[in-house]
């Protein structure tokens, strides 16, 4: 172990858990870090994977489109059943995919079409929040909410609030996961 | 694999924003796809054929619909593609309406999205399977558990209409609450005179199987198969033999605390609660039984002509099987004495909750209907009502209104005025007056009016005895100013609480409670009467506080879901339902914890060993154990997982913009 | 009577007394630098078992589901403080049968990090001795010995450690260690403070770092005690395929949040999956600080309370108040 580069020993201490020594990582320490700032990318509008429950966002959406309230086109909705259903590893997928923001939705707490579905989720999304915030990726990109059927307002205003967030940030490029 | 998209006009609601016939065409080039076509309005006639003749003609094995919400027009394409001889759930629809042409104005940006939106669908279809509902017989029978007048109207309707019901009843005789009543608002008719016919309806039925002092012990299986044990309780007399004569009850020595009179006057150790209890049947409360205390009496069995008494009686369990299950067990009256010690916590004899005074009114009742002050016997010149003891109360846990207390406070006080003469002076101190049915604000003016019942806007802070007197001292907030009056009667409008063992049997059928013990419906407005179990129905108070002619109507209610229910013969199950892949299963029982409806159970394998199992019938399609399962072994059918990954992958996917 | 003799004295007794079919402790391994777990069958065998700092091995990973031989065997094994949390964490969720345990608590004052000591030395260790408590002695091939303080060379975990005795045991291995204040101070996490402290980039960079050299060993999910799913793991899974069987810096650190995930709620920061690791990932940056997020959350230790459930798996209308 006595012949280390800089890099290697590096990495060794954040093992070791050397305190001082793990201070010290950062993005350009080490020779080989690909890692580029999050959001010093290029200009192609940014793509968001939206995850909604069938009964309360995505009828909530589907309100807001009846009532033709504008939205910026960045989000792409996948339908589950439920809140409940969302697996956290859906989207951590997403950005590991390359999406530049997720957005979950279902209904109300204490609305939920199986009474309790979305009672199990907020525990899990506000721990995934917290998490994806730990990996380096900004809070703006990640966000989770409800919006009832009826919330057809709300829904434009959660949509535009979101992507304007993740637009300021811009793509993202190069990054950890 | 073939795959054909179809792209909907819908007019110019999204030919107008989205470019549709080139969507159509490109289509072509996603891979599966072997047919994409535009066309005018799909969900037509003409549209429809359209898809059935692509159908047969290009053999396709998948159909994605891109057009409005699956909201509008899903299951119309199911049945579509099931006529055109395709398994309806190889059907997959991509929201470019209402989820993007109507939201975007920029052609080339909505029709990108568009795009998406199809390649995220045809996606997911590849994803599909052929799905099928399945059928399971169902036992007819009915249980209601409570007879009070939700579990009596549920009942009779029920067995009216040819069903088996049995009513599960932990007091010896049904009734509940009303039964215990004097008048009923708001129209003052006599309560027994409207349930007592109910009540032997009831226990003269055919098809009414009557289960009085006996209580559900276990539950298991699911809608349409329930298997249910019933403890019947030993009251220590062969209700095959008793007549109900009640000579046992005037000889009895022992004295014992009498629960339908609330406590105003002692009952005996063996009792029958009142005279048109139904079934007319006596128990023994053996903690007060000289015999059972002492081991010396047995004079009722001395005295029963009918050789009735049977001090060996032990506790026995009855098993049942049931289709449906209505829970009806209603409330208990809020437990002031612990809850207001301010109001001198049940040490001042004057001053008694209002199901007490609804005994002190009744003509049937311990005082034959004489209203007087229990301290001395007189009667009384000034009475005072106290409304929301234990209702919209923060700091005793009740922050709710059990909306009931209004609209009897008016009406005892003038059942008072109509006792005890129109001199009486009668105060009401109210926080603010709810009376929202029909007929009930025209109830409340006529009492103020009318009868010169006064009302005084405020919270009563003490209750204490001085001079013989109960002092009632309060403010009265519309004047803004102390107020303190000499009260010779004090009545307490208590709240509605759950029922005590609520609880427990909210988890022994698997359906949810709220905090304070009241069970929750299916959905607040859709689905009032039904459970998130299925084949578990709520009436009446058990539900939430309401008055008898909410309960009665709920009770209806309900009991015409449960005849749709059992209308069939066969239940047909959804098949958009979890299923574990037991070869995978390790079993961490995550699944059982987590599900709201208990649809996974452990399930013996050949080996010995458990594994998880979705019972069909009982899964409702939400997900959450898929989502819960570490080694993913549950599929959720219409929304696999592999599914939902290729969709999210499909969508990141760089597109060159167009 | 010195812990080690307890811990013989224990197993004998119930071995000889048919409690159990096999005890499982720890013995020296291929040297006396090395401590290895030991499964004894027969009462003349346990003076193989022995106690001293180097005996990290959580033997709870020895008693989940699927491990006992036969299905159904009665098992003794020893816990430590931080083993014990593991065992209530499991019988939390039913994932043991009580009855079928025999619990030896053996309160610890700290174990040795050997591969700290490791690093002190350019030569392979061959005797690590502990003449005293406190004292570390260390030999190499070469025949080079220096002497360490104990509290020098503790596992990161040890030293932050609240529960140096048994929180579950049928006897107890000698008297109790000094516990902690534990209604004054809450757990210490101090370890990821200068993670937590990069900015969004930074710690990108790290990670991508870091888990680029992981070679999906799968050594750290093995030995998570924790862990219910064995060769299930839904990372080997290719239907559906969850994480991608590229070994990539993405995939890796995806595969660990999935492991995260499935632990979470159960984690009791044991360390295990961070002393398992072949290359010396830290993972404890990921399970750490989602410790502290689910104690800043619910107030909840994974593993400390007998009646308590895992926190994902139940919810609590009264005091659950996440989202907007
Ligand atoms: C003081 C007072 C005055 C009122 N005055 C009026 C009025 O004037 N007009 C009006 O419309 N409403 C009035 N109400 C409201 C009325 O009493 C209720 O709306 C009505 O009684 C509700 O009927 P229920 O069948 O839901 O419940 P209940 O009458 O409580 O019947 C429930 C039955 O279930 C039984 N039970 C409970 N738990 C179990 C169990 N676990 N197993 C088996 N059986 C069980 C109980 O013994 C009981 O017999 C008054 C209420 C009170 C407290
Ligand atoms: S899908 Fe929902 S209802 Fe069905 S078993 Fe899973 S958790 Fe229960
Ligand atoms: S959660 Fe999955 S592995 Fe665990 S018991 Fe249920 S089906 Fe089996
Ligand atoms: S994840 Fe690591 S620290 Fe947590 S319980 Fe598993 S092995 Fe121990
Ligand atoms: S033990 Fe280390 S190298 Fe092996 S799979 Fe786990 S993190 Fe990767």
């Amino acid at each position: 172990m006595a012949d280390q580069t800089t890099t290697q020993a590096n990495d060794a201490a954040v093992v070791a858990g050397d305190t001082a020594a793990a201070g010290t990582i950062d993005a350009a320490s080490g020779a080989g870090a690909a890692v580029a700032a999050d959001g010093a990318a290029g200009d192609r509008p940014v793509k968001i994977v939206g995850i909604v429950c069938n009964w309360c966002s995505y009828a909530g959406a589907d309100t807001a489109g009846t009532g033709r309230f504008k939205q910026p086109p960045n989000l792409r909705l996948i339908r589950v059943p439920c809140t409940g259903r969302v697996d956290p590893l859906f989207a951590l997928k997403a950005f590991e995919k390359g999406a530049d923001g997720v957005l979950i939705s279902g209904c109300h707490p204490g609305d939920c079409h199986y009474s309790e579905g979305n009672y199990y989720a907020r525990r899990k999304f506000e721990l995934l929040e917290r998490m994806i915030h730990h990996l380096g990726i900004p809070k703006e990109r990640f966000r989770w909410t409800w919006v009832s059927a009826s919330e057809g307002q709300r829904w434009q205003q959660v949509v535009t609030e979101f992507v304007a967030g993740v637009e300021k940030l811009g793509p993202r490029e190069g990054r950890a996961l | 694999m073939r795959i054909g998209v179809f792209v909907c006009h819908c007019g110019s609601n999204i030919a107008g924003t989205v470019d549709v016939d080139r969507l159509a065409e490109r289509a072509l080039t996603l891979k599966d796809v072997v047919h994409g076509e535009d066309i005018m309005y799909t969900c037509s006639e003409p549209g429809q054929a359209a898809i059935q003749k692509a159908i047969e003609e290009k053999k396709l094995d998948r159909v994605v619909v891109a057009a409005c919400s699956p909201h509008m027009h899903e299951p119309t394409f199911r049945r579509c593609v099931d006529k055109g001889g395709l398994n309806p759930y190889l059907f997959e629809m991509a929201n470019i309406r209402e989820h993007c042409s109507w939201i975007h104005t920029d052609m080339p940006v909505a029709t990108d999205k568009a795009w998406d939106i199809i390649k995220m669908a045809v996606a997911k279809a590849r994803r599909l399977e052929p799905l099928f509902s399945n059928e399971v017989e169902i036992n007819k029978d009915v249980l209601v558990i409570g007879g009070g007048v939700a579990g009596i109207q549920a009942a009779l309707d029920l067995a009216d209409a040819g069903l088996k019901v049995t009513i599960v009843e932990r007091e010896t005789t049904i009734g509940g609450v009303m039964a215990k009543l004097d008048k009923t608002f708001p129209t003052i008719d006599c309560s027994a005179c409207i349930l007592t016919p109910r009540m032997v309806d009831c226990g003269q039925h055919e098809n009414i199987e009557l289960m009085t002092y006996c209580e559900v012990d276990k539950v298991s299986g699911y809608v349409g198969n329930f298997t249910v044990d019933i403890r019947k309780k030993a009251s220590m007399v062969d209700w095959s033999k008793c007549i109900g004569c009640e000579i046992c009850v005037q000889k009895c020595p022992s004295k014992a605390p009498d629960v339908f009179n609330v406590g105003l006057e002692p009952t005996k150790a063996i009792y029958i609660p009142f005279p048109q209890a139904v079934p007319k049947r006596a128990a023994i409360q053996t903690e007060y039984c000289r015999y059972f205390q002492t081991g010396k009496c047995k004079v009722c069995e001395r005295v029963c002509p009918a050789d009735a008494i049977d001090f060996e009686q032990k506790d026995e369990i009855v098993q049942k099987r049931f289709g449906a299950i209505v829970v009806a067990t209603g409330l208990d009256v809020f437990d002031w004495e612990t809850g207001y010690p301010e109001y001198g916590g049940g040490k001042i004899k004057d001053v008694i909750s209002g199901l007490q005074y609804e005994r002190m009114l009744n003509a049937s009742g311990p005082y034959g209907g004489h209203v007087h002050r229990l301290s001395n016997g007189e009667d009384p010149k000034t009475v005072v009502f106290i409304q929301c003891v234990g209702s919209r109360d923060e700091s005793v846990n009740r922050p709710y209104c059990s909306s009931v207390c209004c609209m009897y406070t008016a009406k005892q006080a003038l059942l008072t005025k109509d006792h005890c003469g129109s001199d009486v002076e009668v105060y009401v101190f109210y926080i603010d007056i709810r009376a929202t049915g029909k007929g009930y604000e025209e109830f409340i003016k006529r009492v103020q009016t009318e009868f010169g019942v006064k009302y005084v806007r405020g919270r009563v802070s003490k209750l204490y005895e001085d001079g013989g007197k109960v002092m009632v001292r309060g403010v009265d907030t519309l004047l803004g100013e102390q107020v303190e009056i000499a009260a010779d009667l004090v009545v307490l409008a208590t709240g509605i609480q759950a029922p005590e063992g609520a609880k427990d049997l909210a988890q022994k059928l698997n359906i949810s409670y709220d905090e304070f013990g009241f069970m929750k419906e299916g959905h607040p407005k859709l689905r009032p009467v039904e459970t998130n179990t299925a084949g578990v129905f709520l009436a009446g108070v058990s539900q939430g506080p309401k008055d008898i002619p909410a309960t009665v109507a709920q009770a209806s209610g309900t009991a015409s879901k449960v005849l749709g229910l059992l209308a069939k013969d066969k239940l047909k199950t959804s098949p958009m339902i979890a299923i574990v892949d037991q070869k995978n299963c390790v079993s961490c029982w995550k699944c059982i914890d987590v599900c709201p409806f208990s649809a996974p159970e452990k399930q013996e394998q050949r080996d010995g060993t458990f594994k998880s199992h979705v019972i069909e019938t009982v899964c409702q399609g939400c997900g959450v154990c898929v989502a819960t399962c570490p080694v993913n072994t549950i599929s959720l059918k219409g929304f696999p997982t592999d599914a939902i990954l290729d969709q999210i992958e499909e969508v990141l996917q760089p597109t060159p913009s167009h | 009577m010195s812990r080690q003799d307890h811990i013989r004295e224990f197993a004998a007794q119930a071995l000889a007394d048919g409690r159990v079919d096999y005890f499982i402790g720890w013995k020296q391994g291929y040297n006396s630098s090395e401590v290895v777990p030991a499964f004894v069958k027969d009462p003349a065998d346990v003076d193989q078992l022995i106690w001293t700092p180097l005996c990290h091995h959580n033997l709870v990973t020895f008693i989940k589901r699927n491990m006992p031989d036969p299905a159904d065997a009665k098992i003794g094994l020893c816990v430590k403080g931080c083993d014990s949390r593991t065992l209530v964490a499991l019988l939390q969720e039913e994932l043991v049968d009580k009855e079928k345990l025999y619990v030896v608590g053996v309160p610890c004052d700290g174990i040795v990090d050997r591969r700290k000591l490791e690093k002190e030395f350019a030569d392979e260790l061959v005797d690590i001795a502990f003449p005293e408590r406190g004292r570390v002695v260390v030999t190499t091939g070469k025949g080079e010995t220096r002497e360490f303080a104990q509290d020098d060379v503790l596992l990161d975990v040890c030293g932050r450690c609240r529960y140096p005795n048994a929180l579950y045991a049928d006897d107890v291995a000698g008297p109790l260690e000094a516990e902690p204040d534990r209604e004054e101070s809450g757990p210490d996490w101090s370890d990821i403070a200068d993670f937590e402290n990069l900015s969004d980039d930074e710690k990108q960079a790290a990670l991508e770092r870091v888990y680029a050299t992981c070679i999906r060993c799968f050594a750290c999910v093995h030995v998570c005690p924790v862990c219910v799913c064995w060769d299930k793991c839904v990372n080997r899974s290719r239907e559906p395929e969850l994480v991608a069987q590229k070994v990539g810096a993405k995939e890796n650190l995806l595969f660990q949040m999935i492991h995260m995930f499935h632990v979470a709620g159960r984690c009791t920061s044991c360390g295990a999956c961070d002393r398992a690791c072949p290359v010396e990932i830290p993972l404890y940056l990921l399970h750490r600080k989602m410790n502290k997020e689910i104690y800043d959350m619910f107030g909840f230790e994974p593993g400390t309370k007998l009646d308590e459930k895992p926190v994902f798996q139940l919810f609590d209308l009264a005091t659950d108040h996440f989202g907007d």
